[in-house]
């Protein structure tokens, strides 16, 4: 089980590729959470997250979000523009596997 | 016109974001934001109370209907300060990280203390509704941005009312928000009652005349309203959400709104061209009007990518949202899209004013309507059949605007998409 968080400044088109991803979870047969949220509730959702991905348009927040909380076990990068103006769930659900993969390899 | 942004973007991105992130505009937004049911609710109750549909009126006022749409509007919309004085201090203190409901209690205890309390003609105590209203709109701004400074200065200093080691870290907690509490509700006290001696009569009065009443007729003029919906683009161009900065003129634009919907109650002529209501024509289909440009893609599209991105863009746009458009064409920091994304604000907000001014399209009626309500829907409920018809309008030249740029993008991705299957089955493509 992956648990994803899709943060953005208000969750409108987050949200949106959240249910892209999940649709592209389920037809892969990965069993992940995916959820989409404001950047506000952030602290709170940390804690049980894997990946937190960024929206774009708050990409300039990320190194200072990964400082905030290196201590913790969730890999926070942010989403290719491109692939999120596209909506394109697949490709950000693997991109997602591929971080979670490369920071156990480099804890191990 | 390929070359890297990449330079440019390291620059301006921490620019615009510092703007985005500046905390007092950022909670003043939110709070008004979080009393949203409140303001559409109370906006939407007054335009049920006078729909001039023919037989409706008699309709409701015979069947004792029409106070149940005015007792509501009063006190959602008419209390508008109250709900706000609580909503940006709670808003404030989450962002400097300190107990937020304590700061939202006393910003709100803090503004009914410099509400001057009148005495009626029968002698009864009563509160100024006026002050409660829009007009008080300010000072709470103000309460909600200094009171939860004031709370973090004392907290840091560690000046407060201290428990014993044992004592539940909840009761510490509630009797933290004392010292603050004295202090300020003291100081609004004192201070009320010095300026009930003056001209002015209260605090309210001061800082309507002196703050409020310049601000909103400063920010209700045209130059105004473009420079910031030119802003809010500009930053959207260099890719951070700019809804801060038009929260800047968020209060100001919430008063003349809620002037244009009393006087719309009262059946009196509507004062302003400008208010919050007024945003349904400065940005069709999102930030930086880019609708027309969705349209284009979804129809007109010849490159693989284009039409691609019209089927994702198509239906998000219609509710104003846009950010598919712009990160996936994508229009950020993208230098064939910077003209038609400027000109966009400035071209739809000039012809709007201007078709107001004459009197083509009717003042609106200081609805408050959510940014995704589609534009036709939110134009005819705000000023009837002439508002909806300029915003359909409104989609054809949001589409003559981006035509050209995105002829542009549309043959660069075709040629690139021949020259990507030419690579890929280089043989078959010579036969």
């Amino acid at each position: 089980m992956i648990t994803i968080y899709l943060i953005c400044a208000n969750g409108a088109s987050t949200s949106m590729l959240a249910e892209k991803m999940k649709a592209a979870a389920a037809e892969q047969g990965i069993d992940a959470a995916i959820a989409a949220y404001p950047d506000s509730s952030l602290p709170s959702l940390i804690d049980q997250a894997d990946v937190i991905l960024l929206g774009p348009q708050i990409g300039f927040k990320k190194k200072k979000l990964q400082d905030k909380f290196s201590d913790k076990k969730a890999v926070i990068e942010s989403v290719n523009s491109v692939d999120y103006g596209m909506m394109d769930g697949a490709r950000v659900l693997k991109y997602s596997l591929e971080l979670v993969n490369t920071t156990i390899k480099r804890r191990m | 016109m390929k070359f890297s942004m990449d330079g440019l973007q390291e620059k301006i991105t921490p620019v615009a974001g510092a703007l985005a992130e500046v905390k007092p505009l950022k909670a003043v937004g939110q709070g008004i934001n979080s009393a949203l049911p409140i303001i559409m609710v109370g906006s939407i109750a007054v335009l049920f109370a006078n729909l001039s549909v023919p037989g409706y009126q008699a309709f409701i006022v015979e069947n004792g209907i029409r106070p149940i749409f005015s007792t509501i509007n009063s006190m959602t919309m008419g209390l508008l300060a109250v709900y706000a004085s609580l909503l940006i201090s709670y808003r404030h203190a989450q962002l400097i990280d300190i107990d937020a409901i304590s700061c939202g209690i006393i910003s709100l205890g803090a503004f009914l203390i410099a509400t001057p309390i009148a005495q009626t003609a029968e002698g009864v105590n009563a509160i100024p509704v006026r002050w409660l209203g829009s007009p008080g709109l300010f000072l709470a701004i103000i309460l909600g941005v200094i009171v939860p400074l004031i709370y973090k200065f004392l907290m840091d200093r560690k000046i407060f009312i201290r428990m014993p080691a044992g004592v539940p870290p909840v009761v510490e907690k509630s009797f933290a928000a004392l010292t603050p509490g004295f202090l300020i509700f003291g100081i609004m006290g004192v201070l009320t009652i010095l300026l009930s001696k003056t001209t002015f009569g209260s605090l309210h009065q001061i800082i309507y005349t002196i703050i409020q009443a310049p601000l909103t007729k400063l920010g209700g003029t045209y130059w105004a309203y473009l420079l910031i919906q030119t802003l809010t683009a500009l930053v959207m161009f260099c890719g951070i959400h700019g809804t801060t900065v038009m929260s800047i003129l968020t209060p100001v634009l919430i008063a003349l709104n809620a002037e244009n919907l009393a006087a719309y109650e009262a059946g009196l002529a509507l004062p302003n061209i400008i208010c919050q209501n007024f945003n349904i024509f400065g940005a069709p289909g999102g930030i930086g009007g880019t609708i027309g440009f969705a349209v284009l893609m979804m129809f007109f599209a010849k490159s693989a990518k284009g039409k691609a991105l019209g089927k994702v863009t198509i239906v998000p746009s219609i509710f104003g949202i846009n950010e598919p458009v712009v990160f996936g064409v994508p229009i950020l920091l993208n230098p064939i899209f910077f003209i038609p994304y400027l000109l966009s604000p400035i071209i739809h907000v000039t012809l709007a004013y201007v078709l107001t001014s004459v009197g083509i399209i009717p003042r609106l009626i200081g609805l408050q309507l959510n940014f995704t309500i589609p534009p036709i829907i939110s134009g005819f409920l705000s000023g009837g059949p002439r508002a909806a018809i300029f915003q359909a309008c409104q989609v054809f030249i949001s589409m003559a605007i981006y035509y050209p740029f995105f002829k542009i993008m549309d043959t660069q991705a075709l040629e690139e998409e021949v020259q990507a299957a030419q690579a890929k089955y280089g043989k078959e493509a010579d036969i």
